[in-house]
């Protein structure tokens, strides 16, 4: 029997704001020592009580816009109670029926449509405000836990996806989409491994062409966007194996091992538990204008859709390199920047993909921005190369020491005499000096080997110092090595 | 009438032990408050708008400027229990995130 | 002892602890008396009289609790409060200083932050000489909900002084104070000020910062003062209420400056005073409905109007306020769970036994009965038929008052339907306790401003008088207040106390 896998994905992202949901204390406490990015607000002392950072409300209606979501014209904070160590008050400050954002999506390539590429879009639920607990660190002993604060009250959204995922590669596919398009708007780091994107999966399988949903599954303690995919894949196996042998599969929350690659079943069977939800009283509903959200809008800057169809249209550039492009901010802003001075697109993206990429991996370095390379050092450079004061060859070099130092290029290649050779009259001459210097390799040729001619190339190169126009030489070889040939 | 086992219920959500005689006399008594709190039902409520908030000014907002914090020890000092750093309880069973 | 009490004619003729504080401001501000003598005296009568346990804490002038230094500076003595010793309910955080909300779960918790009305006091310069005993966590009428043992009423020490806010409403009645801060979220400083004979205002919700004041019910927990006379209110509440940002329930209507508007008030011609005869049927005491209805004729001659309002719904309010408050108190109450402050059981297998023993031994049996409650009012299955019914009943009657303010500005009615009950009278039966409130948590559930002014005396006890307005009208209520004290002279009735 063939199962059709049913995914739905709960994102939670921390925003990146200077400061804390409802208290002044710093967010960027990362690598501190416990509790002291910390006050008698977010540690729950008596008597304390919350005031909404403006940022998150602001970077809320920014992301639930950039995800076609509807924003809320009236929204609340509600009050999710129960007891846990990391939860100072006893209570999560959170959103329960009145969310910020409802009802958008997300375009993803649909995997399953055969054929040519479609695009499908992925539901998103809801977006909410919420601020996060603190961490918990088992103690050596294991007697004792130790608790930390600092994370308490950093804001989250969490962001629900529709069950409209079908496999675990769209749902990797989804989370990658996700957390461009929230690098695009600057509201959260979206990492995994740092703590500052979380996922939980909802997974169930019901067999092929059945609409009802079969029993879904929670799966947690997934820690990047591969563990997610392997997870989920590891989850539908394991319930389709449930379901094909009669059994049926127990609504639960599970726990993905990464060493082990399953999902395992936590200890305690958990009921669902009662979070008394009710209005937070100490916080007052919040009217989002309609003016405020269209200056939000306006605001916005190109996403990487309208970026990939922009690339893909009037610029005529591969789907591979604008996709490449376009999910990249930095990389992206940087080629536009480019492209606004210089309609060689598809060169551009060839040394953007091509050798600087490569550097950029070299050094470790993932935003473009964060290196000495800027669109001016690009422009100059191919500029350059089409008036033919450097070759494609010479400019690899003159990419490495923009990195090293920065400097303008025209500095650079007077600085190491990489002018390009296209006097003919010299070429000539080092052709002759070549030719005389290598009978053997001339005889080849004559011969019939072809190959010779890249050896006596090389040779030319080697005595320019790389600076010969390779046009020009080879021009000018093939005519020498054709008399010679005639003769 | 509220059993004895909703008095465990609730106590058990309410993170509060209660003695067995505490559980039925609570049973008896919150029993005859909701009785008595019943007549609350009687009223037409339909439409009528919850009071979720008093009286309240809306959108109330800070801005994002952070402030100092008074500090690790500071934070930690009523603490019944801690290692000089955080706050120390016993171990917690489940794995969490 | 309980025919026993001392009565005035003027100013001049009272003891110094018992002078209103706008007698004592002039006589500072003279020359006559200086800053230090005076708290000197009042910490000698308050230790004197320790054992009417209105003080959990006593703070010494000598640089404990951060007081402020009297208002020595020559510009400081022209604020009203400079010098003038004060007292705290000890819900209200004071950093540095002991602050248990009377409870043992808190028993040794110390702040680490001021709240704001604290704040506030110091830069008018006041003298904080301590913190009073409470019912735990502000749930009680009598403080015998105390973890400390109750407070005992100036009149008659075999009768409760009333809660939550005893221990405050003691402080002034007894010249140990003059003037102190409660909390009311049902009544809890009306219903003592009534019983112990002195002034005792909740403002319009949101007119005083919630920041810093231990939470019981966060939609209708309001701080307010204890004072001996109106004018004295009016001087408390320029000091304290103001907006602020770090209470989001806070109000931004402008503090209007009170004192010199209710010193110059015009009196009360032309008022339309509402009353609502059930307030006078069965189950309020003769006396005090007597001395109630006697306030009114008093109004009447000063040239207002009394007018019968309705207050339809207000037979629900004490199952509306009696769901809501618990409900929110089952979550404020959350935090107290050993980990961060105050107690911790000492036994315990695991986190859970932590947890459930500590806040069985921490919480008092009224605090435990009411967090039980509200949790269920709460709880899956529960919730609508409880707390939402509860909070759309309590639209329906704050559609009553908006209704009644647009026959009355101001509506009269009894505080309490009896006097000051003896001390375990009513600790057997809740729902007898929750009753006494019934004139007092309508002005909660509304957020209106209510006063309560003693009116007389019904078998040598006190009766207060109750006057409520609308949102922010507390300059008519307190000019009303002021000019019914110019007229009567039940306020200048005292407590023999030594």
């Amino acid at each position: 029997m063939k199962f059709e896998a049913v995914i739905g994905l709960e994102v939670h992202v921390q925003l990146n704001t200077n400061t804390k949901i409802f208290c002044s204390c710093s967010t960027r406490y990362s690598g501190n020592e416990p509790n002291t990015s910390v006050c008698e607000i977010c540690s729950g002392q008596p008597g304390v009580l919350p005031v909404l950072n403006e940022e998150v409300l602001k970077r809320a209606v920014k992301t639930g816009l950039a995800l076609n979501c509807a924003i809320a014209k009236r929204t609340k904070f509600d009050r999710k109670n129960y007891f846990y160590p990391d939860l100072p008050k006893g209570y999560q400050v959170s959103q329960f029926d009145m969310p910020i954002c409802e009802k958008g999506y997300i375009a993803v390539i649909d995997a399953a449509a055969a054929g040519a590429k479609q695009e499908k879009k992925i539901g998103i639920t809801r977006i909410h405000m919420e601020e996060d607990a603190g961490k918990n660190v088992h103690g050596a002993d294991g007697k004792n836990s130790f608790v930390d604060y600092n994370r308490a009250g950093v804001p989250l959204l969490e962001i629900v996806s529709e069950p409209d995922l079908r496999s675990a590669a769209e749902a990797k596919e989804y989370l990658e989409k996700l957390k461009t398009i929230l690098k695009y708007i600057d509201v959260s780091d979206c990492n995994m491994e740092d703590g500052s994107l979380r996922c939980d999966a909802n997974v169930s399988v019901r067999p092929g062409g059945e609409t009802k949903l079969g029993t879904k599954v929670e799966i947690k303690n997934m820690n990047s966007f591969r563990g997610v995919q392997k997870a989920i894949e590891y989850e539908i196996e394991r319930q389709s194996k449930v379901c094909e042998s009669g059994s049926r599969i127990i609504q639960e929350t599970r726990l993905y091992d990464e060493a082990r690659g399953v999902t395992l079943s936590m200890r305690k069977k958990e009921e669902a538990f009662d979070y008394r939800y009710f209005p937070e009283p100490d916080l007052p509903p919040y009217d989002v204008a309609a003016k405020d959200i269209e200056a939000i809008r306006a605001a916005l800057p190109e996403l990487p859709d309208a970026k990939f169809a922009r690339y893909t249209g009037e610029m005529q550039l591969s789907e591979y390199d604008a996709s490449l492009i376009s999910n990249n901010p930095s990389l992206a802003a940087f080629f536009d920047e480019c492209a606004k001075n210089y309609t060689n697109y598809k060169a551009i993206t060839n040394w953007l993909l091509g050798d600087i990429s490569k550097k950029m991996n070299e050094l470790a370095i993932s935003d473009i921005f964060a290196a000495k390379i800027r669109p001016a050092h690009l422009l100059d450079m191919l500029k350059l190369i089409d008036d033919q004061t450097i070759s494609g060859k010479i400019a690899k070099t003159v990419i490495d020491e923009i990195f090293n130092t920065g400097e303008k290029v025209e500095k650079i290649i007077e600085r190491l005499g990489l002018v390009q050779i296209t006097d003919n009259s010299f070429i000539l001459k080092v052709i002759g000096e070549v030719l005389t210097e290598n009978p053997k390799s001339v005889s080849d040729f004559i011969s019939g080997k072809e190959a010779a001619v890249g050896f006596l190339v090389g040779q030319i190169m080697k005595k320019t110092k790389g600076k010969a126009n390779p046009g020009i030489v080879n021009q000018t070889l093939k005519g020498e090595l054709a008399k010679l040939k005639n003769a | 009438m509220i059993s004895k086992e909703e008095i465990t219920r609730i106590a058990n959500l309410a993170m509060v032990e209660l003695t067995e005689t505490e559980k039925s006399e609570y049973s008896v008594q919150i029993s005859s408050l909701l009785d008595y709190f019943r007549q609350m039902q009687e009223l037409d409520l339909a439409g009528v708008e919850p009071t979720n908030h008093a009286l309240v000014a809306d959108n109330v907002l800070r801005k994002d400027e952070a402030a100092a914090s008074p500090g690790q020890s500071a934070v930690i000092a009523g603490a019944p229990d801690t290692d000089g750093k955080s706050y120390c309880v016993p171990a917690i069973i489940e794995t969490e995130e | 002892m309980s025919e026993k009490f001392l009565k005035y004619s003027s100013v001049k003729e009272m003891p110094l602890h018992y002078k209103p504080a706008h007698e004592i401001r002039r006589m500072i501000d003279s020359g006559e008396i200086s800053p230090p003598e005076i708290s000197a005296h009042i910490i000698g009568r308050a230790k004197k009289n320790a054992g009417l346990n209105a003080f959990l804490a006593l703070i010494e002038p000598e640089g404990t609790g951060g007081n402020s230094d009297g208002g020595a500076a020559a510009g400081e003595s022209k604020k009203f409060w400079a010098g003038v010793p004060v007292a705290l309910k000890d819900n209200i955080a004071v950093k540095g200083v002991k602050t248990t909300a009377g409870s043992k779960i808190l028993e040794n918790h110390i702040p680490i932050y001021d709240a704001t009305v604290v704040k506030k006091l110091r830069e008018a310069g006041a003298l904080i000489v301590g913190k009073t005993n409470m019912d735990e966590f502000a749930m009680g009428s009598s403080t015998e909900n105390s973890a400390f043992g109750p407070s005992k009423n100036p009149w008659d020490i075999t009768r409760v002084p009333g809660g939550s806010s005893g221990g405050s409403a003691v402080a002034v009645a007894s010249g140990t104070a003059y003037m102190a801060l409660g909390s009311d979220t049902g009544g809890s400083i009306r219903q003592p000020a009534a019983l112990c004979g002195v002034c005792g205002m909740k403002p319009t919700y949101g007119s005083v910062s919630r920041y810093g004041l231990i939470a019981f019910a966060s939609s209708l927990d309001q701080i307010g003062p204890f004072t001996r006379d109106a004018l004295d209110m009016a001087a408390a509440l320029d000091a304290i209420c103001g907006h602020d940002p770090k209470d989001s329930t806070s109000s931004d209507r402008p503090a209007a400056s009170l004192f010199e508007a209710v010193k110059n008030g015009s009196g009360v011609k032309g008022l339309k005073i509402g009353i609502v005869e059930e307030h006078f049927g069965e189950g309020v005491d003769s006396g005090v409905c007597e001395r109630v209805r006697a306030a009114a004729a008093e109004f009447e001659k000063m040239g207002a109007t009394i007018v019968s309002v309705k207050l339809p719904h207000a037979k629900y309010a004490i199952p509306v306020y009696y769901l809501i408050a618990t409900a929110e108190a089952s979550s404020n109450l959350a935090r107290f769970d050993g980990v961060k402050y105050g107690f911790r059981a000492p036994e315990f297998k695991n986190l859970k036994e932590m947890y459930m023993k500590t806040r069985d031994q921490g919480f008092g049996a009224e605090v435990k009965r009411r967090i039980i409650l509200g949790t269920y009012a709460l709880s899956s299955g529960y919730y609508d038929a409880y707390y939402k019914t509860a909070q759309k009943a309590r639209t329906r009657i704050k559609e009553d008052y908006q209704a009644a303010f647009g026959q009355a500005d101001l509506i009269l009615s009894p505080v309490t339907p009896a006097t000051a009950f003896k001390f375990g009278e009513k600790t057997a039966d809740p729902l007898a306790m929750y009753m006494s409130d019934i004139f007092t948590i309508s002005a909660n559930l509304a957020s209106i401003p209510a006063i309560s002014i003693p009116c007389g005396l019904s078998g040598g006890m006190p009766v207060g008088l109750q006057l409520s307005a609308n949102y922010f009208q507390e300059k008519l209520l307190l000019q009303a207040a002021h000019e019914f004290q110019k007229h009567t002279d039940h306020h200048l009735y005292f407590a023999a106390v030594e």
